[in-house]
């Protein structure tokens, strides 16, 4: 079988639509209101850190996943409960996903549907994507993006007439400790989670043609998150913080002449494809990570095991959406931090170190 | 009734991979074998309604123990 070719817009769609898988929705560093875009531009000048590192790791050993070069500079023992714990994180990160989807339409869309059919609806949907490979979905990507970019930028157009510049003063934050703060989260969601790329960045390409792909989707991500946050700031103002889903309430107050309203349909289409995108690399990823660390000829038997414990994890991870919300400040980018930060720098520096070794 | 349900699905699942299955190697199906007990045994669990406990709870009790905080009882 012919291996899958990505083109440069199929890696840029891929990841600009899994940085904004459910930040269109969630707005990231949300508690801050008005000051929302300073920890997004600081958590992107981190991440743009971590991005090089990211790529040295992956230079080192190129077409080598970051399961294989974990056993590499690890040995097999260590590299395998390494590996053990991304494939939990990479577990984690797709019930997540799934969970902040049937969060969101069992609290806006069908509020008395059970979120048990929901979720295993979205899974299996998911599943299957996932059987047919990673090529289908860079595909549809392309499309999804488009759609997301018409989306955003229409309905900030029909949202021009209610705009309130005042909503951004003062333009100077007196809590830089909290602006800080929020680094740390909006980093951890959804910055650092592109981690998942590196579970098949082989399949991709060379690392050189996917990492310049790789930049030029995230800036694309920053560039539309930016956009999204300035226009619920300029919409919801001081009300920012106290909304669930802002894009959501900002889109509903759409009205043009009373013909065109209800348009907040629109986010949500555009949340559930790009939901469904993001759910189905993540998932991808983590079969993959399975498939390497077992020794596996195939990962598309896996998946349907997979699905059902996914589906029934994220059926009981967050009742209500305060959980999600309480979940993701206080507890997530701890847990995050180690695979996205501290063990990539550690594999990093000792597959370094025993190059250079080998070397002398 | 539930149950029965649980493992209707659950063979439904078991009979959609049987093919690809009977190609796969000893380790394989280990691995297959071990992640469809797995998903069995936990909605089981869930249906009896053993355990309200996700893979996402136990994560915010590891890292609420090391940071000191108690999880409110309405939460979890």
């Amino acid at each position: 079988m012919a291996k899958a070719q990505f083109t440069n817009g199929q890696i840029i769609s891929m990841v600009a639509v899994f940085l904004l898988g459910t930040t269109i929705l969630i707005s990231p560093g949300q508690n801050l209101g008005k000051y929302a875009y300073l920890s997004i531009l600081l958590a992107f000048g981190l991440f743009l850190l971590m991005l090089g590192f990211y790529y040295l790791l992956a230079n080192l050993e190129p077409k080598k996943s970051i399961f294989a070069l974990n056993e590499m500079a690890f040995g097999k023992i260590l590299g395998t409960l390494i590996n053990i714990f991304y494939l939990i994180y990479f577990f984690v990160l797709t019930v997540l996903v799934v969970a902040n989807f049937v969060n969101f339409i069992n609290t806006t869309i069908l509020i008395r549907t059970p979120d048990m059919v929901t979720s295993s609806l979205l899974v299996a949907v998911v599943a299957y994507s996932v059987r047919a490979g990673l090529k289908p979905l860079a595909e549809l990507s392309v499309l999804v993006l488009i759609l997301t970019a018409v989306t955003v930028v229409s309905v900030t157009l029909m949202i021009t007439e209610i705009f309130n510049l005042a909503h951004f003063l003062p333009l100077i934050p007196s809590d830089w400790n909290a602006i800080l703060d929020n680094t740390f989260t909006v980093f951890a969601f959804p910055f650092g989670e592109l981690i998942i790329f590196l579970g098949f960045l082989g399949v991709l390409g060379k690392p050189d043609k996917v990492f310049k792909n790789v930049s030029k989707g995230s800036f694309l991500a920053l560039i539309m998150m930016l956009l999204v946050v300035f226009r619920n700031t300029l919409v919801l103002g001081d009300f920012l913080p106290m909304t669930t889903y802002p894009s959501f309430e900002t889109a509903r107050l759409i009205n043009i002449a009373q013909v065109i309203t209800r348009a907040e349909v629109f986010i949500a289409l555009n949340f559930i494809f790009n939901g469904f995108i993001k759910a189905s690399i993540t998932f991808y990823s983590l079969c993959r990570g399975l498939k390497e660390t077992f020794r596996l000829k195939s990962y598309k038997h896996l998946v349907l095991p997979i699905g059902a414990l996914v589906a029934l994890n994220a059926h009981l991870s967050f009742p209500t959406i305060i959980q999600n919300i309480y979940f993701n400040v206080e507890f997530y980018r701890y847990y995050a931090i180690i695979p996205q930060v501290i063990l990539v720098l550690l594999t990093y520096l000792v597959l370094l170190f025993k190059k250079r070794s080998a070397a002398k | 009734m539930n149950y029965l349900f649980v493992l209707v699905v659950f063979t439904l699942l078991f009979l959609m991979d049987f093919k690809e299955l009977q190609q796969a190697n000893l380790n394989e199906k280990i691995v297959y074998g071990i992640l469809l007990l797995a998903a069995l045994t936990y909605a089981m669990f869930f249906e009896a309604r053993f355990t309200t406990n996700s893979i996402v709870t136990v994560i915010a009790r590891i890292v609420g123990l090391i940071r000191g905080i108690s999880l409110p009882p309405q939460f979890y």
